[in-house]
């Protein structure tokens, strides 16, 4: 008879490693699913970066660089990490002529560094490396390499199939990403809202950016937005662009941001393009009760778009205990869980499950010319604290403009008015992002 | 039929996860269709930002 786990976790991101270390920490036999070969090998966009010292979802985040472990005092866990890392101090926005908001003091940051970082970037390699690790020496059992292409209640157990072969367990632990076939296959896409397909294109820059060192950044221009982040590694950058329009063809907009954007191009004349890194993300909105079937689901499984590795060390921490607990209990349904539910509304579904990001509405450059984005961002002169939680950015960006909204009226009446017609167009736009879309409910 | 053309392909999973029949899977880190499974929807082909995805002429 095949071998019953107590928990079978799918996925071997940081949400999974997490689950898994978790659960096998507090004795239970856990077997940990993987679609790839090499586990902590990363070949989809990552933003390689834990935001530290700063609260995020409630949750406050601390590094210790003599012990090597990133600390989570609100939730009560840590997680090694023994690897190269760079200093973030905040983001900054840009305008089509160079124009700048910033969300941070890099003055601050010259002079005291450390002190004033809100971040951190790592190789995330090494972070996935770690957890594996710890993950094989308290004897989770690991599957690389296994595809799981089906899910389903067998009398009192759950069972998936990976490569074909059956795994039964008590619990499922689905930590399998922001597209997760598990969600799918259990029916939770058909109650959840699609948005639209969002595509992330990178280019890894090689070379001397002119952005501050320590700079998120996000360039607004008349073709489309880009970002660029710096990696671990000194004079390496990731140059992203992304949208839900699936149609863009994203490599010929990068290919014209790097040779012929008027304000841009010139930062790119001693840098080379290393390397390439994709993802395509289906958005759906998050899922308020993400248990079925005995079948739980984290991280990104149970978001809109990819989290933040926080949220996934988080969800992933504090699944593992939950499931623990039930056992112990001999709780094996929804209520031997509750600990996990409580977490998850009160720090993640709660403050922003339902919180709408704007997502598949019309674009800026599609209604603004390059001059009137200019105008916008040079309305906000003083500088906002430095801060990596996206949540903070966004919100203040929205408060800050709701503010401005009488001056742009007074200076610009008709840029106020193509501001009005995004806002009525919302509805129309966000329907041809999702007919655009390919949402594999 | 659809293939992969392994020298575009950078890994990044899309197109399995929204395989409408779950035809394509990581095998040894190499992304690959299923002929038997595959039903030539070409969503694959539509989403992939590499184009690596393309039909195969008989």
């Amino acid at each position: 008879m095949a071998k019953r786990y107590d928990v079978i976790v799918v996925g071997a991101g940081p949400a999974g490693l997490m689950a898994a270390r978790t659960a096998a920490e507090n004795g239970l036999s856990v077997a940990l699913l993987e679609r790839k070969t090499d586990i902590p090998k990363m070949h989809r966009l990552d933003g390689g970066a834990i935001g530290i010292n700063e609260y995020m979802f409630d949750q406050m985040v601390t590094f210790n660089p003599k012990a090597k472990r990133f600390c989570f005092p609100s939730s009560g866990f840590s997680v090694s990490y023994n690897g190269p890392y760079a200093n973030v101090y905040g983001f900054q926005i840009y305008s089509p002529c160079g124009k700048r908001i910033f969300f941070g003091d890099w003055e601050a940051a010259r002079e005291r560094g450390d002190e004033v970082r809100v971040g951190i970037t790592v190789d995330k390699e090494i972070l996935l490396k770690g957890l594996l690790e710890e993950c094989r020496k308290v004897d989770v059992e690991v599957f690389p390499g296994t595809n799981v292409t089906n899910i389903e209640k067998v009398g009192e157990s759950v069972q998936v199939s990976g490569n074909g072969v059956p795994f039964t367990g008590t619990f499922v632990i689905a930590a399998d990403g922001v597209n997760s076939r598990i969600a799918r296959i259990l029916g939770f896409n058909k109650e959840r809202e699609f948005k639209g397909t969002e595509i992330y294109v990178t280019w890894v820059m090689e070379g001397d950016l002119p952005v501050d060192p320590g700079s998120f950044n996000f360039l607004f221009t008349e073709k489309g937005v880009f970002s660029i982040y710096p990696e671990y590694k000194e004079g390496f950058y990731h140059l992203t662009t992304f949208s839900c329009n699936t149609q863009l063809d994203f490599h010929a907009n990068l290919d014209y941001f790097i040779k012929e954007d008027k304000t841009y191009s010139q930062w790119f004349t001693n840098a080379k393009k290393v390397g390439m890194i994709n993802c395509v993300s289906n958005l759906l909105t998050p899922i308020k009760d993400p248990f079925r079937d005995s079948t739980l689901l984290i991280g990104d499984a149970a978001w809109i778009m990819e989290f933040s590795n926080m949220a996934a060390l988080c969800t992933g921490w504090k699944a593992g205990n939950a499931v623990a607990l039930a056992i112990a209990d001999n709780n094996l349904g929804r209520e031997g869980l509750a600990s996990y539910f409580e977490y998850w509304e009160k720090y993640f579904y709660g403050p922003q499950g339902e919180f709408d990001f704007g997502m598949g509405g019309g674009e800026l450059h599609d209604y603004l010319t390059g001059e009137e984005m200019d105008y916008l961002v040079d309305l906000v002169k003083e500088p906002f604290p430095a801060t990596m939680n996206f949540f903070t950015f966004f919100s203040t960006i929205g408060r800050t403009y709701a503010e401005l909204f009488p001056t742009i009226e007074k200076e610009r009446p008709e840029v106020m008015e193509k501001l009005f017609k995004m806002r009525e167009n919302m509805e129309e736009d966000c329907r041809k992002t999702v007919s655009i879309g390919f949402p594999n409910r | 039929m659809v293939k992969i053309d392994s020298n575009k392909c950078t890994v990044c999973g899309g197109c399995i996860d929204l395989c409408p029949v779950i035809a394509i899977s990581m095998i040894n880190d190499v992304v690959t269709i299923n002929d038997e499974l595959c039903t030539g929807c070409s969503i694959c082909i539509k989403v992939c930002p590499m184009r690596a995805p393309y039909e195969e002429k008989e």
